[in-house]
């Protein structure tokens, strides 16, 4: 019977116990996740903070934010997103129009940590799958624009996929065989 | 042969199963002699006949003069058929199947392995327009030829030998087959005329002077060493009243101690660097990591990143069994002791030369030789060939470790000689150099005095430790001996790997999957073809997308989704670390300075904390 059987078998009794780096990686997963939802809206704050006649407190009241603030997405080659402001024109630069997945990929990651911290296959497998498709888009526009953000980006969602690997991490989802050894000669 | 020979070789004749739907079983070699022509082939002419269909028998054979180094002699079995006889032939095929007496296929072998091995397998296809090979209606012609020879009632015969080598009596056994049928028959390797197969029975003899089976060895294809060998008392060799059980390969005959379907798996040469580089990577991220297979924690590297060519050996056992207490019997059995005049003189091939490079469709020598001429290992050396000469029969374990401890004793006591002497040596110097330490004008000889004394001593702890070590070894083998004289030590056998038939679990196989696994080369030759036409100027992204494409469906079907999704990310990862590495080098450089700096500090300040507390 493989080790995996058994600790089925045992789950039926009693719930198993879960590792305090299954833990503490599911806790990342949930920083993560924040980072990936806040990511794309704080590129766009700090864009605006960098107009010459921007003041805060145009971005108040919220209504008349939403009424001026309008997001044109331009499907060319050249993807470029363009934002106009009451106050003037906002071009948000070429690079930052691919951080725009990012969060809806923060979205998805907050439940898929749920189902990690619970310990379901699933939940790991899809936790490695977003840090591939972040890594991917990551590293495209990288190699297109540059953007300064995809540094921070490329090393949370690298440190993340190798910290899914950790051995006592992924045994913990995917149970080792036992191995059972062939006997040795002995005369 | 001795009579006590002949009667050793019926006692332990083996009981052969062979898979439902196979045309060829043992026979006598003299009726195939009979029937087939002699030629040689000489290097870049048409080959000559040397004796036509009919002319020739056992004993010719044994004289026909061996031809030059260049030349290859081989004998031939079969014409090709003509229509009349093909189409009887079919219709004859075509009533077995009503009465259920035909081959099936079951899981079909491309859907066992990876994407891969079915290009490979591809390939390998296309080589046989290339090799030189075996006609396709060879098969039927020797199929009818064989049922022609033999008769309806046919009696099977084996070749046996008696060999005594190393302490071990060793029964050789024989079969000669007609027509190797794998690849027309069931899908495998090669087809050829001819075929020698073998087994072997091990045997000792006992305290009562009776003797005893211990080991038996199968012929498997190519393969010689510890795996083909099984103990006389393993659960996995069966045994029908005293006789072990071979379980015949359809087609290729090949030896089998259980029932099933083998998976053969051919490596391609060419491809053995690219597959053992990729073990390597693979090796290095696993232990690195200490990684796992999410879908089979299992599954081992090396099978992982095999470029093989997968082949079914089917060897289930459901067909006719020839054997004592068997449906079909063996007929008298024909000796090889003292070797035959045609076993020990012809040394040509035994059925048609095809030319094939790679020798898979070439028919094999006699029992006694390789295809070259040179002397078959399992002929020459049968207990190497299967990985005993490492072993003691039984009755002689006590004698060889009797033997053993007596040189070990005398090593023992040589070393204690040298120790004492070498000691004493040692002591003299180490009080000379205490001597002229003091003496200015010695300084020479207190020099080269101290580095002979160094020399010593270090020759000294190294024959000490051989010392220490002879001694564990003279114990381990008092406390072996101690075990025998109770019996408790006991033999069991030791394998690399047995080759079991595939499992159940793993034969879970849907027919999706098997669809998929017979079309999907195809379909990926065709939209190369139609991306070549249609989207040229888009080629390379397009076969790009659908190769991804038929990766990714490829791991779905076979529930590797979770690893291939995980190999891809942790690649991205390593890609992005080396981004990270090249564009804040310097800085990584500074920070990796700045922490050695702060830990050595905090190290000295840890150190200096506790010493004043102390």
């Amino acid at each position: 019977m493989t080790i995996q059987a058994v600790q089925n078998d045992n789950a039926t009794q009693s719930q198993p116990v879960r590792s305090w780096l299954v833990s503490l990686v599911g806790f990342l997963l949930v920083a993560e996740a924040i980072f990936l939802i806040v990511l794309f809206p704080a590129l766009i704050l700090l864009r605006l903070w960098q107009l010459p006649d921007f003041s805060p407190s145009q971005l108040l009241p919220l209504q008349q934010t939403l009424q001026t603030f309008r997001l044109q997405l331009i499907t060319t080659p050249e993807l470029a997103l363009q934002a106009r402001w009451a106050t003037g024109e906002l071009q948000l630069l070429p690079g930052h129009a691919p951080a725009l997945i990012y969060p809806f990929l923060g979205v998805t990651l907050l439940p898929v940590s749920l189902f990690f911290w619970r310990g379901k296959r699933y939940g790991w497998t899809l936790a490695v799958l977003i840090q591939g498709a972040s890594l991917a888009i990551a590293l495209a526009t990288y190699f297109r624009y540059e953007p300064f953000y995809t540094y921070l980006l490329l090393f949370v969602c690298a440190m993340m996929a190798f910290s899914l690997n950790f051995h006592g991490v992924k045994t913990a989802f995917f149970p080792l065989e036992a191995v059972i050894k062939e006997p040795e000669l002995e005369g | 042969m001795t009579a006590t020979d002949l009667e050793l070789l019926r006692r332990y004749e083996p009981v052969i199963r062979y898979t439902r739907g196979e045309s060829f079983f043992p026979m006598d070699v003299g009726l195939y002699v009979r029937d087939s022509s002699l030629w040689v082939q000489p290097p870049g002419r048409p080959a000559a006949q040397v004796a036509t269909q009919g002319e020739l028998n056992l004993e010719k054979l044994a004289q026909v003069p061996n031809s030059s180094p260049t030349d290859i002699q081989y004998l031939k079995f079969i014409e090709p058929l003509e229509l009349r006889e093909m189409i009887a032939y079919t219709q004859e095929q075509l009533k077995q199947r009503k009465i259920a007496q035909h081959f099936e296929a079951g899981r079909g072998r491309l859907a066992r392995v990876g994407f891969i091995s079915r290009v490979l397998d591809l390939l390998f296809s296309l080589t046989l327009f290339l090799r030189g090979r075996v006609r396709g209606d060879t098969s039927a012609a020797a199929a009818l030829e064989y049922e022609r020879l033999t008769g309806p009632n046919s009696i099977p015969r084996y070749y046996g030998r008696v060999i005594h080598q190393d302490g071990w009596i060793i029964l050789q056994y024989w079969f000669f087959y007609a027509f190797n049928n794998w690849r027309s028959g069931f899908f495998g390797v090669n087809d050829h005329e001819a075929d020698w197969e073998m087994i072997h029975v091990y045997l000792y003899k006992a305290e009562d002077g009776s003797l005893k089976p211990e080991w038996v060895a199968y012929a498997l294809h190519d393969e010689a060493g510890d795996n083909i060998r099984r103990h006389w008392d393993d659960p996995e060799l069966e045994r029908s009243a005293g006789h072990p059980v071979i379980y015949a390969g359809a087609g290729s005959h090949a030896s089998y101690f259980s029932p099933g379907e083998h998976l053969a798996e051919l490596e391609v040469p060419i491809f053995t660097p690219v597959s053992r580089f990729f073990r390597r990577i693979a090796a290095i991220w696993n232990r690195f990591s200490s990684q796992i297979n999410p879908s089979n924690p299992t599954q081992h590297t090396q099978e992982i990143f095999a470029l093989r060519v997968p082949f079914v050996d089917y060897a289930r056992g459901d067909g006719k069994s020839i054997g004592p207490g068997q449906t079909v019997e063996w007929g008298e059995p024909a000796a090889l002791n003292p070797i035959p005049g045609w076993v020990q003189h012809y040394r040509g091939l035994w059925g048609l030369y095809t030319k094939d490079p790679l020798s898979g469709e070439n028919a094999p020598a006699g029992p006694m030789y390789n295809r070259d001429g040179s002397v078959r290992r399992a002929w020459y050396d049968p207990v190497g060939w299967a990985g005993l000469d490492k072993v003691s029969p039984p009755n002689l374990v006590l004698q060889r470790l009797t033997q053993r401890k007596a040189a070990l004793q005398v090593e023992i006591a040589k070393l204690e000689t040298q120790i004492e002497t070498q000691s004493q040596k040692l002591a003299g110097l180490s009080i000379e150099v205490l001597a002229i330490a003091q003496q200015p004008h010695l300084k020479h000889l207190w020099t080269s005095l101290r580095q002979e004394v160094q020399k010593h001593s270090s020759e000294l702890a190294s024959l000490r430790a051989q010392l220490a070590q002879d001694r564990s070894q003279m114990e381990a083998l008092e406390g072996y001996e101690e075990r025998l004289h109770s019996g408790d030590a006991r033999i069991v056998p030791a394998y690399l790997t047995r080759s079991r038939p595939i499992r159940e679990p793993e034969m879970r196989i849907n027919r999706l999957v098997e669809l998929w696994s017979a079309v999907s080369i195809g379909i990926l030759m065709i939209g190369f073809v139609a991306l070549m036409i249609f989207y040229r100027q888009h080629f390379i992204a397009g076969l790009v997308i659908m190769v991804s494409l038929f990766i990714f469906l490829e791991s779905g079907f076979r529930r590797q989704l979770p690893q291939l999704i995980n190999s891809l990310t942790i690649g991205l990862a390593v890609v992005a670390l080396l981004v990270l590495i090249f564009e804040f080098f310097w800085y990584l450089v500074v920070l990796a300075v700045l922490t050695a700096g702060g830990f050595i500090i905090w190290e000295n300040l840890r150190e200096l904390y506790s010493a004043r507390q102390r």
